[in-house]
């Protein structure tokens, strides 16, 4: 008889086929893995476990007989943005745009926004930075310079296109002029503006400090603490721009970032959302409300800033201009039926043979030399579920999905990407033909590597190089992306192990789930653990398999030494 | 040191020229008859910066000196500014835009 187990995760569905014949041990025949289709638990996870038992029955030539599940405890695994927030306050006082690849100049410089229509009809007195949208360069320094020999003060130059050395080499090589802003035609004319770049190799210092900031542009000593965020906006970038908002945009974006976030504990009280306090233990809160959407009936919460290299102060303050945050949550959901949608799928139907925890201690303990693994982390997509024994289990939520997130949000790419260089090493293309790793070692390539890779930021995704927007150093973006697996799915270790009552010394603690076969993630885990002096260890479920399908095998055993439920 | 282009198309050359001024690369552009990969590669024999730029009435290109069997970049005359800074950003070793990778 093929009987298959079913373990179905937040985010992979995982099935282990085997004949079991009585009086003999089971054969092992196929493991398969896909994406969860719907929410764990949900009914709708029914139509990812009929492809895989329908993919097994093609490659096995026999139809699977019996499903065997686990208790199902559905829960929703879910993340939820914060990052637009901070932005949205920015506007209150300011337009600020880094800007430039290739400026021109050097300096900071003030003035009101005038186009270079108004310039040619009237100069004026007044310092001046000019905006210049679509003319062509050299018509465009030809304008300013007449509009300077009649007087015109321009101190600076704001330009859309890319053409900042090619007007500054006909008109002034010495005022700072910033160009690729794509909206310059949209600058709110007749404000006030300041404009700086920095020396090749250095950072804004003038707009990025919020006093010197509002003296530049003449805000109240109120308004100069919230220029805080424009200066922050600006931070670390080699060129930028801050101008003053015009009254209608100020009263608009003030409104919406007055909206809070509220945290609902389970005594029922209720506080507002710091980020910059540690996340509860498991448990502790039961909602959250707000400008973050309404959940309850929440499991764990989690909340995670961004991590930022220790020697770049700029690039810290770019990620707070962010308020990079991401929420992870976990909620009881609704299995909705399931068991009855998978009992369709086999004559012999669908049968709870053990509870998750059961099933996944057997399934890891299958791991060569492992003996017994009392301690079972699952490093999910969604969660980090600590199985202690057969009877106890605890759910953190956050971990793969939220490393992914973090991840995207960090080299502002979209989540495929996002996944992709959370798995993978990265490289610089140096020159066509020179990669330099995350190690600082240098390999040659005997093909040139693309033009869209050239001394950008790659994942070596198996021989491709696919090039990253950020400007980082690989050796930085390792850093960062090993902080993220640190402080979502080691820190997530550490609460669950917390709120079970710790690892006896000397304990076996063996990591398995699609987390567990990154060998950053183990590390971190080891290196969480290390004050505990437990032995970190990877499973390798039927010594095959890696940490992968370790509740599906298990749920087979169970059922083959005679569990049913 | 200053890269080659080697233009049978005097009219690119204004582009190009504002081009690699923009990206503050020295260019160096001389008028000659051929086909745009012919020239790119006769002027990438001699380059100093690793490539060779050729340009025709129907197409510009970019070949690099250590790879010549093929173009690195090419792009049509009225994309010659774009081109422009892409070449020059290849030889300054900066990264290439998007739109003009």
């Amino acid at each position: 008889m093929l009987v298959a187990g079913v373990d179905v995760g937040n985010s992979t569905t995982e099935v282990a086929v085997a004949r079991l014949e009585p009086g003999r041990e089971p054969e092992w025949l196929l493991v398969l893995r896909r994406e969860t289709t719907g929410a764990k638990g949900s009914v709708a996870c029914a139509e990812g476990v009929a492809d895989l038992v329908g993919r097994a029955e093609r490659r096995l030539g026999e139809r699977t007989h019996l499903l065997l599940l686990a208790e199902l405890h559905p829960v929703e695994a879910g993340l939820i943005e914060l990052g637009r927030l901070e932005e949205l306050d920015l506007a209150r006082t300011a337009i600020a745009r880094p800007a430039s690849s290739t400026p021109s100049g050097s300096g900071v410089a003030a003035g009101t926004l005038r186009s270079l229509a108004e310039l040619a009809a009237s100069p004026g007195r007044e310092p001046v930075v000019a905006v210049v949208t679509d003319t062509d360069f050299e018509e465009a320094a030809g304008l300013l310079r007449e509009a300077r020999s009649r007087g015109g003060a321009i101190t600076a130059v704001i330009a859309q296109r890319d053409d900042a050395v090619l007007i500054g080499n006909r008109f002034d090589r010495s005022i700072p002029i910033v160009d690729e802003v794509a909206d310059a035609g949209e600058l709110p004319l007749g404000t006030l503006a300041a404009v700086e770049v920095a020396p090749p190799g250095a950072e804004v210092e003038h707009l990025s400090d919020p006093l010197r900031l509002a003296v530049l542009l003449g805000l109240s000593p109120e308004e100069a603490r919230a220029a805080r965020h424009a200066a922050r906006a600006v931070a670390g970038h080699r060129a930028a721009i801050v101008a003053r908002a015009p009254r209608d945009e100020s009263r608009r974006a003030g409104k919406a970032a007055e909206a809070p976030i509220t945290l609902v504990g389970a005594d029922g009280a209720e506080r507002p959302f710091d980020e910059r306090e540690t996340p509860p233990p498991p448990g502790a809160v039961r909602a959250v409300r707000g400008a973050a959407g309404d959940r309850d009936g929440l499991l764990d919460l989690l909340w995670c800033p961004l991590p930022a290299p220790p020697d770049d102060p700029g690039f810290a303050r770019r990620l707070a201009r962010r308020r990079a945050v991401a929420l992870a949550l976990l909620a009881r959901g609704d299995s909705g039926g399931l068991l009855d949608a998978l009992a369709q799928l086999c004559p012999g139907g669908a049968r709870v043979v053990a509870r998750e925890s059961e099933a996944a201690v057997l399934g890891t303990s299958t791991t060569p030399g492992a003996g017994r693994a009392p301690f079972v982390l699952d490093l999910g997509g969604g969660t980090v579920d600590l199985h202690r024994g057969a009877e106890q289990a605890v759910s953190t939520a956050g971990a793969g999905e939220l490393v992914t997130r973090i991840c995207g949000a960090l080299l502002g790419c979209d989540t495929t990407t996002a996944e992709r260089a959370k798995r993978f090493r990265s490289a610089r293309a140096e020159t066509p033909f020179v990669l330099h790793h995350e190690d600082g070692s240098r390999s040659f390539l005997g093909e040139p590597a693309p033009p869209a890779a050239l001394a950008r930021l790659c994942v070596l995704d198996g021989g491709e190089l696919r090039p990253l927007d950020a400007v980082l150093a690989p050796e930085v973006w390792r850093g960062l992306r090993r902080a993220a697996k640190r402080d979502v799915i080691a820190r997530n270790v550490r609460r669950a192990i917390d709120a079970a009552g710790g690892v006896p010394r000397g304990e076996l603690v063996t990591l398995v789930g699609g987390s567990a076969c990154d060998g950053e993630v183990v590390d971190a885990v080891a290196a969480e653990l290390a004050d505990l002096d437990v032995a970190v260890a990877r499973g390798d479920v039927l010594g095959r398999h890696g940490p992968r399908a370790a509740v599906a095998v298990g749920l087979v055993l169970a059922f083959a030494r005679g569990g049913a439920r | 040191m200053k890269v080659v282009a080697l233009l049978a198309d005097p009219a690119l050359e204004r582009d190009l020229a504002a081009g690699f001024e923009e990206e503050g690369v020295p260019l160096r552009c001389e008028a000659t008859a051929g086909d745009a990969e012919a020239l790119a590669r006769a002027a990438a024999r001699a380059a100093e910066l690793g490539l060779g730029i050729g340009g025709d009435a129907h197409r510009l290109v970019l070949v690099l000196a250590a790879a010549p069997g093929r173009p690195y970049l090419e792009a049509p005359p009225d994309r010659a500014r774009a081109f422009a800074q892409a070449a020059a950003r290849v030889a300054a070793r900066r990264p290439i835009g998007r739109a003009l990778a």
